[in-house]
Formats: structure tokens, sequence, C-alpha cells
């Protein structure tokens, strides 16, 4: 679910964090940077891991603040390919099913052609159902799925989206399995 | 800003609760504040691991290490997937395990079980509603 991505990047440190340690300063900088933000063509960032490496600080004339160059990680946040996630349903039309991980993440889809064998849509109960012997397994809005995930897009943008598929044994609501 | 290198390794949900918890208790001290999103994320993980707060780097590498010894086959991306999943059923075990019939045997599979269990399980129940 999570990944490392390194990164470097020249900052300025404005006089009001001058009290701080380097260290502190430069934490502080990155985390209000880059947490909860996108990375395009990477992920979605959750926080800083670590701040591997400064340059010494520079005073530039007529600026009042200081340049350095630093090099760091973030824990971005970015399925892998078949790993395998849990997720809720937050909305369900004919087109498929689009699911939140953990209220954090809402780009994740379950298209038709991935659910299980024999789902059908019920346009009067507006719901997808599993229709499977003799019982009808209904995937209701806001109840939790576990998914496989299918594929890892990117928009024009460089937004993260997911497609997931729960088309196999152990996939599908989570209710149904326990 | 550059990318230096954008996947420069993986993580598994314990290191990212380890990391996040650190974060959250050192913020009264510093500064530093833990984002709500940063703290979303925590409590996503507690509630699909309730293992997670009891788990520890010693019992993870005594698992990864027994799990390696035993079945040396496995993959680094397997072995995530029980570290982050926690499986305590063999439905769970075939979504981790490709190929399973053919590459393990159901003595295989128990035993994969109780080292999960031994190692990594705790009592807690999941909290659905922080999901």
């Amino acid at each position: 679910m999570f990944i490392l991505t390194r990164i470097e990047e020249r900052m300025s440190i404005a006089p009001e964090h001058f009290n701080k340690s380097l260290q502190d300063a430069i934490q502080e900088h990155v985390h209000g940077q880059y947490s909860a933000k996108f990375l395009p063509q990477v992920g979605q960032c959750v926080s800083v891991y670590d701040i591997i490496s400064s340059t010494a600080p520079k005073i530039l004339p007529d600026k009042c603040e200081y340049h350095i160059e630093v090099v760091f990680r973030l824990v971005v946040f970015r399925p892998l390919f078949n790993e395998i996630l849990t997720a809720r349903i937050i909305a369900a039309d004919p087109r498929g099913l689009r699911l939140s991980i953990g209220g954090f993440f809402t780009k994740v889809k379950l298209l038709p052609h991935l659910l299980q064998e024999g789902t059908t849509w019920d346009a009067l109960e507006k719901i997808w159902v599993w229709n499977y012997e003799d019982h009808r397994l209904y995937m209701d809005v806001g109840d939790l799925v576990r998914f496989r995930v299918q594929a890892v897009h990117y928009d024009s943008v460089g937004r993260m989206k997911i497609h997931g598929r729960v088309n196999e044994s152990g996939l599908g609501m989570l209710k149904w399995w326990m | 800003m550059e990318i230096l290198v954008s996947k420069q390794g993986q993580l598994s949900n314990f290191e990212v609760y380890s990391l996040l918890s650190d974060v959250k208790l050192s913020s009264s001290s510093s500064s530093l504040t833990s984002s709500s999103f940063e703290s979303n994320v925590c409590s996503f993980l507690e509630s699909v691991s309730p293992s997670l707060p009891f788990l520890s780097s010693s019992s993870l590498k005594s698992f990864l290490n027994d799990m390696r010894t035993n079945f040396p086959s496995l993959s680094t991306f397997e072995l995530l997937q029980f570290v982050n999943l926690l499986p305590s059923s063999v439905v769970e075990l075939y979504l981790i395990l490709s190929d399973c019939d053919s590459r393990f045997s159901e003595d295989d599979l128990s035993h994969m079980l109780s080292l999960v269990h031994s190692h990594l399980s705790s009592s807690s129940s999941v909290d659905f509603s922080k999901v």
C-alpha cells in the first residue's frame, strides 16, 4: 500500500523559523508542503519518512530567508498491482462501484465485468447483487469490500486512480466470507 | 522539486503505523503537528489490522525469518501481503499465494497460519467503524 519516494528540493526558510534547529525547521517545512498532497505520477503523500541530507544554509543578497537544498523521503500511498486491500463502498450505479480507502483515498472503482461472476445490477433497488446458487448477496453502499488491485492509472494531471476486481474466491463483501 | 527515485522501496502497514504513531507522540512536544490526514491513515491501519498496536519489529522479524526458513519460495511481495493482511484462514492464503495448489500442501498452509497466529495475532476484533 505504501512506498518510499526520494525527493530533492531547494527550500527557503523564513526568519520566524530561525529560532529552531535546522533539522526541525526542515522537517516542519517538508511536512507542511507534502503531507496529504498528491505527487503527480507517484501517489498520495502521507508523511515525511526521513531527511537524508541538506546543504549548508545560504543567505542570498537582499533576502531575509536562508536557502537550503534538502534530500528527503516521503511515505506515499500507492498500492501495488495484485495487492489485496479493504475499502468501503461509497457509490453504486450501472457503471460499477466507487470505493473509499479509510476516507483518505476515494478514487477506487470496481467495474461490472470485474465483479463476482453472476453479479447483476438491480435497477429497482439500485444495488449490485451477486446471484450465487440460490442466494442473492448484496453489495450495500456503506459496507466493506475486499478487492485485488487490477490496475493503477494516472490521469492527465498525474492523479492516481485505482481499478480493482473481486472476481475470485475470498473477495467481495467482507460479510460474505466471515 | 525533483523526484530522485519515485519508488525507493515498499513499507509495510506496520512500519507506516509506527511512523505515524511516533509523529502523534512527538507532536505534543514540538510545533510539528500530526495532520488530520495522517490521523485518518493511522486510524484506518489500526482498524483493518487490530494487531498493529501490539506488534513489534522483533515479532515481525522473527515471523519473516521463520517464513523464509520454512518456505523459501515465498516472494517479497507475498511476505509483504502476509504482514499486511495477517491471514487467519486458508481462503486468505489463496488470495496471497500465487499458484497455491501446486506450490504448497495443506500441511504447509496450516503451518503458515500457525506462524501468523503465534507471531502476529491479537485477540482484538476489527473496528469497522474506522475503515
